[in-house]
């Protein structure tokens, strides 16, 4: 049998995107800022992690404006659901 | 893969996740709202109901109206159908509404398009179902009376059972065992407001014991409660 770090996947085992990945799952869409807040992130590092999850298709980001003020809402896609369950589950069994 | 990492490690990772699981959750849930709206709606439809017309042997079903069937209107007049016409659609476009601004101040979007599909649908279902629309559309009255016994429909508080299953949905979007408790407990009582004269327990708040008014009073303050023990949860949360 494969030890469970095998199934690890490098783009969600990094403490901040499997943190992304985790609040998106939870909402429909989450905004940039309660991101950001809650991860305790600069915007910055934040939107890099975004860039990174995005490029493997993890996430989705959708730009716009709510009057004059700009928004961005993020939500995770099949594919990130699917990873993330992955990568749960393997921390999961190096805990047991 | 060059990924390596210990249980400590792991052990930390599996409780910052459900640390912001938490966190995520808290800011996306608003559940005292519909609570109370639907608490208030319930209530705004008690003065509809009527007591029961007394005429020795017991009720005669009307059918008046375009709208009446298993709105109230059989017995009771017109009125309460009307009223739960307009309300319950009415209850579940602002809760739409109060839920997207929420988002807009949280920054955290849930999923509504359940529950309001689940309500919007029910209560379609049981307009649809009534024998008087069932007529308009040439369809036998049976098939009505098939879906809801004259039992349960008979005191006109139909249109709770749609919110209360609407509810449920919430509490299933909301992944909310607390919410799931409430809402079934909720569906219990006002299965019993249908089937029996609820006032009966009532009586020493004041409430008629044979008057289906007493079956939306108390389901309506049952509502307001709920959305007071949630609104105080979330308070206590922050």
């Amino acid at each position: 049998m494969s030890h469970p770090v095998q199934h690890l996947d490098e783009v969600v085992h990094q403490r901040n995107r499997l943190g992304i990945l985790v609040v998106l799952r939870e909402a429909r869409q989450v905004e940039f800022r309660f991101l950001r807040d809650t991860l305790d992130l600069t915007d910055g590092n934040l939107s890099r992690h975004l860039h990174v999850l995005e490029d493997a298709r993890y996430v989705a980001v959708e730009k716009g404006y709510e009057g004059r003020r700009p928004r961005t809402w993020v939500r995770i896609t099949p594919a990130g659901r699917r990873a993330l369950a992955a990568e749960l589950d393997a921390l999961r069994q190096l805990l047991r | 893969m060059g990924t390596s990492m210990g249980r400590a490690e792991a052990a930390e990772m599996v409780a910052d996740v459900g640390r912001m699981q938490r966190a995520t959750r808290r800011a996306r849930r608003a559940i005292w709202f519909p609570l109370v709206l639907f608490g208030l709606i319930v209530l705004g439809a008690a003065p509809f109901y009527r007591p029961w017309p007394s005429s020795g042997s017991g009720l005669t079903i009307r059918n008046v109206g375009p709208v009446a069937g298993y709105l109230g209107g059989d017995f009771i007049g017109n009125a309460p159908a009307w009223y739960w016409l307009i309300a319950l659609p009415l209850g579940y476009v602002a809760t739409a509404a109060f839920l997207r601004w929420h988002a807009g101040r949280t920054g955290v979007a849930g999923r509504i398009a359940p529950y309001v599909a689940a309500g919007l649908g029910l209560f379609a279902f049981l307009v649809i179902s009534s024998p008087s629309i069932l007529d308009a559309l040439g369809l036998p009255t049976s098939i009505g009376k098939f879906l809801w016994s004259n039992d349960l429909a008979i005191r006109g508080l139909t249109p709770l059972i749609a919110v209360a299953l609407g509810f449920l949905v919430l509490a299933w979007v909301e992944r909310s065992p607390a919410l799931a408790a409430f809402s079934a407990a909720f569906l219990g009582l006002v299965l019993l407001a249908n089937l029996y004269d609820i006032g009966n327990y009532f009586r020493w708040a004041g409430l008629s014991a044979e008057d289906p008014q007493s079956g939306a009073i108390v389901a309506g303050v049952a509502l307001l409660l709920g959305g007071l023990g949630f609104g105080i949860a979330a308070l206590r949360d922050r």
